[in-house]
């Protein structure tokens, strides 16, 4: 139920429950007269649901079989690095070094217990002998760079990050991709969606996009992060179609912005990201910052590592539930919606009927040519479905 | 779950990160989060999903009043509302007064007091000759829920004997209700279904054999894919005890039957269960609402009587939070496929008692009404019981503590005003049944069809395939814009052609 409709439903129902006599007006009467389901403040990501697994997919049991998250960061002869829970701590808030020593400590912690996740930063944490770093490091390059890689490979990280500005870009790529065997991830938010085949025809491993940034482009003004996950999905597959399949070869997608729940992980999963960047657990350290009573590194560490491991249970006993023992079987045959805006925007089927919008409006449309005996063939028929749909 | 002050500082500070940031949060996402922080553990909610659409205030029925002449309400009195459940394979028929049932709410979920009302309530409105269905849910049954009858006891040895009522002894004290009268609860006068859920949390074959219909229950819509979850700190001595698990200690079904794992498994269970109650117990099988249209059609075809499909809304005592608002389909779509399976299959095969029961965001007679118009036989509802009982819709079911003492707190539930509550929602509810039924020509509630229904927006249209409210179907006005759009590039092309034309005459 909403939050909203709750007391409507609770006030008809207590009015019943009093007097025993039949009311004026129903519950959906009440609801439908106080506000327009279309007009109400929303969230796509809210009319997105998942199929469950029940009599014709047995689920699984996240609490007695093993449901695994492992994937692995590298495409071809690139080092490879494998998180165990496919997440990497980005988000647009600037990392403070207090708060970033508390991810530190955190994400060292969840390593020793197996569970390696992966972490983005442009500063880095000053490490010992006997805080030596257990989780892979990402180092974020600017864009600007002249030197060579020489500064940025002084910490050994695992891969680095570069973010795509322009043509000159390229450039830097390229030099990168010939200095450095780790995993070479682009975050290509400013220019999306462009520039994506050729960023992996250059050996990129993997492409990050900033849903929060994209939405702001011109292009995908008014569209949601479903529309950008899709659109960047379509941009890796369309990359590898034609080519030949190598298990070696997956080029994965990075999803961060607002991807900041179990919930929207698994649908981002979904829709087509192979890995989240997750900032919810830096705004708890972040969180810090903002304290009267600033709290200390280790006590926000625990902050951040009992949110992981809450986040692991969490993103483990949904696939299990939707049937599957690997979290990156995830299609978007599992999502379901409720909004003709989010089956537009992201391709996903509506309930009920297991059809997308566009689909549904595609069958009317060959219906009316069929019935009044007009010839179109599918691209005008495609263009005609799509001046409805408003894509 | 008490959190400490720490957390609550953390959480104002994160209102205040969120603030800053470009993301969405909303509050329950803070919440989520702050319990995740304190705990580590998966955090857990009760009732049901939050759905931003669930379609019902999108459907009308065509001319419908739940309110005749003020003052008098009998004028629609002899509308048929009865429904029964069995007889396709089984040799007894239960039949309710009402077709609406108590959806499976068990002890160790609910409270005491808040199930000896139910109880209680049931009773009295079978004594008044309404009778309405029960569903212990999976956490076994009660004493008196299972020997409430004469002929119940009749197999019973003496130890057994002495053993229930000296659990009987205990429950009652524990909760303060020496009181209440033994020969009064032991005593059921309402049909009773017990849950045969993934936990199996019973002891005996009287759990089977005493009850007057069986429900396997496959999923819920709260937590599909999940199996049931009572948290550690409400398995109580007496809720273990019952259920026949450790204390205090989190009760984690299985997300599947281990012998259910395909039709097959399913058909073998309901033969070996038939075999145990001799063919005489109806049979139901319960499904979360995912893949409907399959799910029902291995139903139809695993000797079941009914089937029971439980939406996206449906309520619960835990779930894991995240997962209980990302998974399943709303109770409305899921309809349609449902009844298409059960129309294909009876295509082919002679029609017979087969029934399908609906649960999940039902809480009204207008949303009975409108599932029975497409397609159900029967709804069932738990929230709107709980809430007819005080349920202020806080969803801490999950913990110890209820405002309305219905599922922790106990003390705090006033036995006599809850059973006052139910049977007037009860009444009430039928009442307006009969008027909804009777206000659109109708005899029966079971003749309501989707030709009384219409459709206020597109999507609720092309879900259930209503008409809009102006009687055109979602695709007409989809057509009219086909047109506009055809005949537009008609005449841009026709503009090209005269253009090209004239360029070329010049």
């Amino acid at each position: 139920m909403n939050d909203a409709d709750k007391f409507i439903i609770r006030k008809a129902i207590l009015e019943l429950a009093k007097t025993g006599t039949p009311r004026f007006t129903s519950i959906d009467d009440e609801v439908r007269n106080l506000y327009n389901i279309n007009s109400k403040a929303i969230n796509l990501w809210d009319f997105v649901t998942a199929i469950g697994a029940q009599l014709s997919r047995p689920p699984y049991d996240p609490y007695r079989e093993t449901i695994s998250l492992d994937i692995s960061i590298g495409r071809k002869r690139s080092r490879k690095v494998i998180l165990n829970i496919p997440l990497i701590i980005y988000g647009n808030i600037a990392i403070h070094y207090s708060s970033l020593e508390s991810v530190h400590v955190a994400l060292n912690r969840l390593a020793e217990k197996g569970n390696v996740l992966g972490l983005i930063s442009e500063i880095e944490i000053n490490t010992t002998k006997d805080n030596k770093r257990k989780y892979p490091l990402f180092k974020k390059v600017p864009f600007d760079i002249n030197d060579g890689l020489e500064d940025y490979k002084k910490s050994h990280p695992e891969g680095l990050m570069l973010q795509y500005k322009d043509e000159t870009s390229l450039k830097m790529l390229q030099n990168f991709r010939k200095e450095f065997d780790g995993p070479l991830l682009v975050d290509v938010s400013e220019v999306f969606p462009l520039y994506i085949k050729t960023i992996l025809e250059e050996g990129a491993d993997g492409i990050i996009v900033d849903t929060d940034k994209v939405t702001k482009n011109e292009r995908y003004k008014g569209k949601h992060a479903i529309a950008v996950i899709h659109d960047a999905k379509k941009a890796i597959n369309d990359y590898y179609k034609g080519r030949e399949e190598n298990d070696d070869d997956n080029a994965i997608l990075v999803i961060a912005g607002d991807v900041n729940s179990a919930g929207k992980i698994v649908k981002a999963a979904a829709l087509g990201a192979n890995v989240v960047g997750y900032s919810t657990s830096m705004l708890i350290a972040h969180s810090n910052m903002y304290s009267e009573k600033p709290s200390d590194v280790s006590s926000i560490a625990d902050n951040v590592y009992r949110h992981m491991v809450g986040t692991k249970g969490e993103i483990k006993g949904i696939p299990a539930a939707l049937g599957y023992s690997d979290f990156h079987n995830l299609s978007p045959s599992d999502l379901r919606t409720s909004s003709i805006d989010a089956s537009i925007q992201g391709d996903i089927p509506l309930e009920g009927i297991d059809r997308t919008y566009k689909e549904m409006i595609e069958q009317v449309v060959n219906e009316y040519v069929s019935e009044k005996g007009i010839k179109l063939n599918s691209s005008e028929t495609q263009e005609v479905v799509r001046s409805i749909v408003r894509e | 779950m008490p959190y400490s002050k720490d957390i609550l500082e953390l959480k104002r500070h994160l209102l205040r990160a969120a603030e800053s940031s470009n993301s969405y949060f909303d509050l329950n996402k803070l919440i989520v989060d702050v319990r995740k922080v304190n705990d580590s553990e998966i955090p857990y909610s009760g009732l049901g999903a939050r759905s931003p659409n669930d379609y019902f205030p999108s459907i009308k029925i065509i001319g419908s009043k739940l309110r005749t002449k003020e003052g008098d309400y009998t004028t629609y009195n002899n509308i048929n509302t009865i429904f029964t459940l069995g007889g396709r394979y089984s040799s007894n028929i239960i039949t309710s007064d009402v077709p609406f049932l108590v959806s499976g709410m068990s002890y160790g979920s609910l409270k005491l007091p808040a199930k000896i009302a139910l109880h209680l309530a049931l009773n009295r409105l079978a004594k008044e000759g309404i009778r309405v269905i029960m569903n212990t849910g999976e956490g076994g049954a009660l004493p008196w829920e299972l020997y409430g009858s004469e002929e119940s006891w009749s197999d019973v040895s003496k130890k057994r004997h002495e053993y229930i009522l000296s659990y009987t002894d205990r429950l009652l004290k524990e909760h303060h209700l020496d009181s209440i009268d033994r020969d009064n609860l032991f005593c059921r006068l309402y049909p009773l279904i017990t849950q045969y859920a993934s936990g199996r949390f019973w002891k005996d074959p009287s759990y089977l054999l005493n009850a007057d219909g069986i429900e396997i229950k496959i999923g819920q819509g709260a937590k599909i894919g999940h199996g049931g979850l009572l948290p550690g700190p409400k398995v109580t001595d007496l809720v273990a005890e019952n259920r026949g698990i450790p204390s205090y200690k989190a009760a984690h079904s299985p997300s599947r039957h281990l012998d259910i794992l395909g039709p097959e498994d399913l058909v073998a269970k309901i033969l070996e269960l038939r075999e145990i109650t001799d063919w005489r117990t109806p049979i139901i099988v319960k499904v979360g609402c995912s893949r409907v249209y399959d799910d029902i059609e291995i139903i139809l075809k695993s000797y079941a009587d009914a089937a029971s499909i439980d939406g996206f809304v449906g309520g619960t005592g835990a779930a894991p939070w995240e997962l209980r608002d990302i998974i399943g389909i709303n109770t409305i779509p899921s309809l349609k496929p449902s009844r298409e399976a059960i129309e294909n299959y009876y295509s082919t095969n002679e029609r017979d008692e087969f029934r399908l029961i609906v649960h999940g965001s039902v809480w009204d007679s207008e949303r009975i009404a409108k599932c029975i118009a497409l397609g159900a036989n029967g709804v069932g509802i738990g929230t709107g019981f709980l809430l007819s009982m005080g349920c202020t819709l806080v969803q801490d079911c999950y913990t110890n503590v209820c405002p309305a003492g219905l599922t922790g707190s106990y003390e705090k539930l006033d036995i006599q005003t809850s059973v006052n509550g139910i049977v007037n929602y009860v009444k009430g509810t039928l009442l307006e049944l009969k008027n909804i039924a009777g206000s659109v020509g109708r005899k029966s509630i079971h003749d309501l069809r989707r030709e009384d229904l219409v459709a206020t927006d597109e999507l609720t249209s092309m879900i259930c395939g209503l008409p809009l409210v102006d009687g055109r179907t979602f695709k007409d006005p989809v057509k009219e814009i086909v047109k506009m759009v055809i005949d537009k590039r008609r005449c841009l092309k026709d503009h090209k052609v005269n253009k090209t034309l004239e360029d070329t005459s010049n």
